[in-house]
């Protein structure tokens, strides 16, 4: 099993069904039998509280995963990535108004946990009163989270429970961050595929690179208290997808979109850019995205 | 005795202020709020650092003073070990305090940089760099197992200052 085959125990320790989004129960035994040979996660995962039948107790876990996303939300406020996303989706969301895309702008951040960026975008509150900003995740736990977070400081954005390309008003852009490496083998296609019927997006993840998972370790164990959380987050770093398996996702899976990378650095030393979008737009919007971005369209890179 | 006092005070200085930010860490990742500077979370959190950064002193100097009033004639050797002392950490100390200059006044690319290549890193450094200069310190006051107790008690609670308000923040629910 390579490094970027071992599993995250946050994948594992919870379980969905993905059109309904409902919990599945998940057997402790069955998490130790996944993590074999990685003895790290097998020892986080051998404390985690199980009931009689041996199945994870869902409020420990969801316990476990808040108490993670909070301290994942501290990476987020240090790289700036609220600064980041707006940077890519403010011009974009112009472009989508010069078309005269119906109101309201609807903004769907994928797997956003406890809803940060969300939040902070719905703080800086520049995006414009047509934009309506919606935060999913299939962990109600971690969206409980968010909308208290979003209650106490008066945000205008919302969370919903579920599949993100089930809502019943549908994404005009899909955003997410720290999610893609999560989705292995054809379900990456599959992820993408399920954006086709919005109008464009921009996933952040980690570059990966020869020294992410140095800096993830360093960095994870460095920040983190949870150690199921420097365990994925030092386990994420080698599972990110490189850029040529990501464009082959996203161009095999959406063949009418225009896609690349925003803001790289492909140098020997990426140490600048820990995260960095994909992003991609429908072939008649292209156009107007990259005008909107005036001069950072510099950053764009590989589009095709 | 005048020169371990003043080394004496750069030192409980020094852990005062990283009392203050053991108190930002120990609060930070735990509330998801987005505005905990001007909600005061984070100023809350650093001032109970710094309270426990003086309580950290107060015992360290009563503990000093009872010995120099039981065994006087120690406070050379206590000096050369706390310059000792000083040396290591007061050069940590400097690199952490110089970061923040970019930190706190450039463009957020370099803020990021700065948490990543200065901050992330030399957080997981303090406790070696701590024991380094312990290590260094003990080496230099070999001779007055005074000199080491005091030294030893001073480096131990600037340790345990972040787990303890750790703790005493999930207790109270900070």
């Amino acid at each position: 099993m390579t490094a970027g085959d071992r599993p995250e125990l946050s994948d594992l320790i919870v379980s969905y069904d993905p059109e309904t989004g409902a919990r599945r129960p998940v057997r402790k035994a069955d998490v130790l039998e996944r993590l074999r040979g990685d003895r790290w996660a097998a020892w986080i995962a051998s404390r985690l509280e199980a009931d009689a039948e041996g199945v994870l107790v869902p409020e420990a876990v969801d316990d476990l995963l808040v108490r993670a996303h909070c301290e994942l939300q501290r990476l987020n406020e240090e790289f700036q990535q609220g600064v980041r996303v707006r940077a890519f989706l403010a011009p974009l969301l112009a472009a989508l108004r010069r078309r005269e895309t119906p109101r309201p702008l609807r903004v769907v951040d994928l797997g956003c946990g406890i809803g940060y960026v969300v939040r902070w975008l719905a703080l800086r509150g520049d995006l414009g009163d047509d934009v309506e900003l919606i935060g999913c995740d299939m962990n109600a736990a971690l969206l409980a989270v968010a909308e208290r977070a979003a209650r106490a400081e008066g945000l205008r954005c919302r969370f919903v429970a579920g599949n993100a390309f089930r809502l019943a008003e549908p994404a005009h852009v899909y955003v997410s961050t720290g999610v893609l490496h999560h989705f292995r083998g054809p379900e990456l296609e599959r992820v993408f595929a399920e954006q086709a019927p919005a109008l464009a997006f921009a996933h952040w993840d980690i570059q990966a690179s020869w020294m992410a998972p140095l800096g993830a370790a360093i960095f994870h164990l460095a920040r983190m208290r949870v150690p199921l959380a420097q365990h994925d987050g030092t386990r994420s770093a080698a599972r990110a997808h490189p850029d040529d398996r990501l464009l082959a996702a996203v161009r095999a899976a959406l063949p009418g979109w225009r896609s690349g990378f925003f803001d790289v650095n492909r140098s020997f030393f990426p140490i600048t850019k820990v995260m960095r979008p994909v992003v991609g737009a429908r072939a008649d919007l292209w156009p107007g995205v990259v005008e909107a971005l005036g001069p950072e369209a510099r950053r764009l890179a590989d589009v095709a | 005795m005048t020169e371990a006092l003043l080394l004496g005070a750069v030192l409980s200085g020094l852990a005062v202020l990283d009392a203050g930010f053991a108190g930002f860490r120990a609060a930070a990742g735990r509330e998801p709020t987005l505005q905990k500077w001007r909600s005061g979370y984070y100023p809350r959190a650093i001032r109970r650092g710094l309270l426990l950064g003086l309580a950290n002193v107060l015992v360290v100097v009563a503990l000093g003073a009872g010995l120099l009033l039981a065994s006087p004639g120690w406070a050379p050797v206590a000096a050369r070990a706390q310059a000792a002392l000083l040396v290591v950490v007061g050069t940590y100390a400097a690199v952490v305090l110089l970061a923040f200059v970019p930190w706190l006044t450039c463009h957020h690319e370099v803020r990021s940089l700065t948490s990543v290549i200065v901050f992330g890193p030399l957080t997981l450094a303090r406790g070696p760099v701590v024991g380094a200069g312990l290590a260094l310190a003990l080496w230099t006051a070999r001779t007055r197992w005074e000199a080491c107790l005091v030294l030893g008690v001073a480096c131990a609670l600037v340790l345990i200052a972040e787990p303890l308000l750790g703790v005493l923040g999930r207790r109270r629910g900070w």
